[in-house]
């Protein structure tokens, strides 16, 4: 897309789009809430009056039906109804289809008139207006310019042959042809300009002719970087495409539109024709006049303050003397009366009436707001906005990503100081050591703060990914045939972009199937004395280091009779070992690769990907997902999620000789006991902590690496898993530390046991082990 | 004008839309003005008080402050700006352009211009004035 002003308009229409269905879900559920009015309906006139000024005439008129239709929501005279809110979502959406063609063709797509009219015509009726069906929308279309009688020469340089040819067709069907006379700047290759690249780009070129001047200098003298051509084209395009086209060079092209008329007596008689400049003439004098005009308004509204009234003074002054009347200047410190005279004879002398021209922009003519009632209440002052105000700076986010890494990079470096200390210690330089960890303490805070800082630019709030859910819930419990309230909470809470992104779709899983699976139909919930309208609570909350994502609902909750049986029947879990399953464990099932309860699969959801999906995405993210159901009072999901995903801490830990690191988020605790107090359940050794049982698992085992001599006491590193905590037999344990986790890469790719790699203070790579898959090991030891 | 550039003009764009703020300072530039570009009123106001444009494109319908009232604020006695305003509005109506004439604006134009009707109202608004007023 090499058209910035498209590439801008493409930009902001995504951000009015969103403003657009956010606004108009809230407003539904609160229809009186005239902040919300103002604001989607300003969305809509704002995405009217950007998309005017392109050759999107569909959209334009669609956007339009829906500003007109939500003005009349705002003034009062129509309380918005659902039937609204699907017409103007229904509007909305067509104009998010059309962007992406809008962007790579510049223009509409071809069916965007058929749908337009039908939705325009949809919000028309909804408005009460009667023409619904001939299109009573005015569009913003540039208006015919009066064509000239005179047609300037130049037309005839189209060659004459090629005119004669064109005269039938022109009188046959009365329409009119736009010839166009393009000479570039002499300057413009310096400028970038590509004058024949721009000359093509008018549509619907019929004719271009492209001329050298007859009287060529020498070759000796002539200048190859000064352009000396001349286009003449004509093409159907409407004047305002044309205009469009020449838009950055408006003052090296000239457009006439030829009638049938004018072309025969410019073929027939030369005689008649006038120079262009005087053919344009007119145009410019009804300007000036208009301006004249303007001021002679202002200094009969109302009382103007002096400020106003200098300034319409010199305005007069100027468009006067441009009109090349001779200027007297009103006395100094004269009355708003003696100039309002004093620029009325200026108007008679411009020789026109004083008549204040309905509009003083002669050339964009249009009916935009022609059947908007009079009474609107445009003029208003627009209330307090809620939109903040603050300045905001937009940057590439690979900007701040780099400057993510080198201050990862930085915390890592620093890192090293403190075996730099160890080292210094070592040969006897203890004030020396002592220093190095001053300095360490001063550096580690400083780019802490650094890191905090940079975090913080990609931070969003939550309610990003929360925006789908309005939308979602609207459709689907309609869809469904069930009545649902959505309540949001805590949007404000921020978690790194990263995060964000993709909290999304595993929220909308979550979402479809509560509405789905959760939320009863309404005469059930009657039946069961619970609120016709169910209520699905979508809320985060900040917590420490990490943010928790709640998805509840108050509808039935996981009936985990009926999840046993599915998951028999799907052969997810083993006939015994459901039996000896507590309800709790029989609930995560949901969760199990391949697990459905719905009986038929339908369009919403029940294909059995959905909650397996959920869990894995959010692991991914560094989450975890648990469920808190109350069978037949509701079902909560919580995700805990990491507030970044930039810098992790690990454990780091001696097994088999070798240094790992465990993600802290896995750890729950690290014990060191006598082995006396390790016993057997079952053949396999346990630690009872706090009467739980932790089953052991060697790591030196699990990884295959040789296993150290057992000592008098168990270094026990007690870790989070899906099936309760996992105590992890290690030789050592040493210090947390901050580090950049990389994914494995080349051969090591999809390794499994670990999460990644990362490069330690002291330059040793760091493998970070897989909690997830260590205990799967243990689990197929035993 | 167009040949001194010593001296360009200056010029500051009001809208709302980033295209439309776009559209207008782009027809600006291309007729030789320094242009500055405000998303909302207040914006507007806070450049305008700093800084001595030749002209000033306004829209009307703007959150926060609209085109009115940054206009009624510029031409109020406390700061009694003289510089030339166009009004650009998307609406049509009599009613507007009065508001906007009221206001202090002095012409207005509706949504959207052709760049040589801007390009035209803006240079002759930014003529050369005969004395005495182009001394004070």
């Amino acid at each position: 897309m090499t058209n910035p002003l498209l590439a801008q308009f493409v930009a902001e229409a995504a951000d009015l789009l969103a403003e657009v269905d956010e606004g108009l879900l809230r407003l539904e559920r609160d229809p009186a809430d005239v902040d919300l009015v103002n604001a989607v309906f300003r969305a809509a006139h704002t995405f009217k009056g950007s998309s005017g000024l392109f050759d999107l005439p569909e959209l334009t008129r669609l956007t339009h039906a829906a500003e007109d239709l939500l003005d009349a929501v705002r003034s009062g005279a129509l309380p918005l109804d659902a039937e609204m809110v699907d017409g103007l979502l229904a509007a909305f959406d067509a104009v998010r289809a059309w962007i992406p063609v809008i962007e790579a063709t510049g223009s509409a797509p071809a069916s965007a008139a058929a749908t337009g009219e039908a939705i325009a015509r949809r919000l028309r009726t909804a408005l009460g207006d009667d023409a619904g069906g001939s299109s009573p929308v005015t569009v913003t279309v540039a208006a015919t310019p009066v064509a000239p009688t005179v047609l300037a020469p130049w037309v005839l340089d189209l060659g004459e042959e090629t005119l004669r040819g064109l005269l039938p067709w022109l009188e046959a069907t009365g329409a009119s042809i736009r010839a166009l006379d393009y000479r570039p700047d002499d300057g413009c290759f310096f400028r970038g300009e590509d004058p024949l690249h721009l000359v093509r780009q008018v549509p619907a070129l019929e004719v271009l002719e492209v001329r050298a001047p007859d009287d060529l200098p020498a070759v000796t003298e002539f200048d190859e970087y000064e352009s000396v051509l001349r286009f003449t084209a004509l093409t159907r395009a409407a004047m305002q495409e044309v205009q469009y086209v020449f838009r950055y060079v408006p003052n090296q092209v000239e457009v006439v539109e030829v009638t049938a008329a004018a072309l025969a007596r410019l073929l027939d008689g030369g005689d008649e024709a006038e120079a262009p400049t005087e053919a344009e003439a007119p145009e410019e004098h009804r300007v000036l006049v208009g301006l004249l005009a303007a001021q002679r308004r202002v200094l009969a509204a109302g009382v103007p303050t002096p400020a106003s009234v200098t300034a319409a003074v010199r305005v007069a002054l100027r468009a006067a003397s441009a009109l090349g009347l001779s200027v007297t200047s009103p006395a100094e410190g004269a009355g708003p009366e003696a100039v309002l005279a004093w620029v009325d004879a200026l108007v008679a002398a411009a020789g026109s009436p004083v008549v204040p021209a309905q509009r003083t922009a002669p050339v964009d003519e249009q009916d935009a707001g022609a059947e908007r009632s009079a009474d609107g209440p445009v003029g208003e002052p627009a209330t307090e906005d809620a939109t903040a105000g603050s300045r905001i700076l937009k940057i590439e986010q690979s900007k701040v990503d780099r400057l993510l890494d080198l201050v990862g990079e930085l915390v890592v470096a620093k890192n090293s100081l403190p075996f730099v200390a160890a080292a210094a210690e070592e040969e006897g330089h203890r004030v020396l050591a002592r220093r190095i960890k001053d300095e360490y303490a001063v550096v580690s805070r400083v780019s802490e703060e650094l890191q905090q800082a940079v975090m913080d630019v990609r931070m969003l709030p939550v309610s990003t990914a929360f925006a789908r859910a309005p939308r979602l819930v609207r459709d689907l419990s309609r869809k469904l045939g069930k009545r649902v309230r959505l309540v949001q909470e805590g949007e404000e809470t921020a978690a790194d972009k990263d995060v964000i992104e993709m909290l999304a779709e595993p929220l909308v899983h979550l979402v479809r199937n509560s509405l789905d699976h959760g939320i009863e139909p309404p005469e059930e919930r009657v039946a069961a004395g619970k609120p016709e309208e169910a209520t699905l609570l979508l809320r985060a909350v900040p917590d420490g280091d990490a943010v928790l994502v709640e998805v509840a609902d108050d509808g039935r909750g996981i009936d985990v009779e009926r999840v046993r049986r599915k998951a028999y029947e799907r052969g997810i879990v083993e006939e015994s070992a459901l039996e000896s399953m507590s309800d709790a464990q029989i609930a995560e099932l949901i969760f199990a690769p391949g697990f459905s309860t719905a009986d038929q699969v339908s369009d919403v959801s029940g294909r059995g990907v959905g909650m397996d999906a959920v869990r894995s995405a959010i692991e991914r993210l560094g989450g975890t997902v648990t469920t808190d159901s109350r069978p037949g009072q509701g079902l909560t999901i919580r995700l805990r999620l990491p507030l970044t995903m930039a810098v992790s801490r690990v454990l780091l830990i001696t097994a088999g000789g070798q240094r790992f690191g465990v993600p802290i988020d896995d750890v729950v605790e690290t014990v060191r006991t006598p082995w006396s107090s390790v016993t057997r359940v079952a053949g396999r050794e346990v630690l009872v902590l706090r009467d739980e049982i932790v089953p052991l698992a060697p790591l030196a085992g699990l990884l295959d690496l040789p296993a150290a001599d057992r000592g008098d006491e168990v270094s026990v590193l007690v870790v989070r898993t899906a099936t309760g905590p996992l105590g992890v037999v290690v030789d050592r344990f040493h210090q947390n530390t901050d580090v950049i986790l990389k994914p494995l890469d080349g051969l090591l790719a999809g390794t499994p046991g670990y999460c990644g790699t990362a490069l330690l203070g002291d330059g040793l790579v760091l493998l970070v082990l897989d909690v997830k898959e260590l205990n799967n090991r243990a689990a197929a030891a035993r | 004008m167009s040949d001194q550039d010593t001296s360009r003009p200056r010029a500051l764009v009001v809208d709302d839309a980033p295209t439309v703020r776009l559209y207008h300072g782009e027809i600006l530039r291309s007729a030789g003005f320094d242009v500055d570009e405000a998303g909302n009123g207040f914006e507007a106001l806070e450049l305008a008080l700093a800084t001595a444009y030749d002209l000033l494109v306004v829209d009307v319908n703007m959150p926060q402050m609209d085109g009115y009232e940054l206009l009624t604020r510029l031409r109020s006695d406390e700061v009694a700006l003289t510089c030339p305003v166009v009004t650009i509005s998307t609406e049509a109506d009599e009613p507007d352009a009065d508001n906007a004439y009221r206001a202090g604006a002095n012409l207005y134009l509706v949504k959207p211009v052709a760049p040589d009707l801007l390009e035209h109202v803006a240079g002759v608004l930014t003529s050369s004035l005969p004395a005495p007023w182009s001394a004070s």
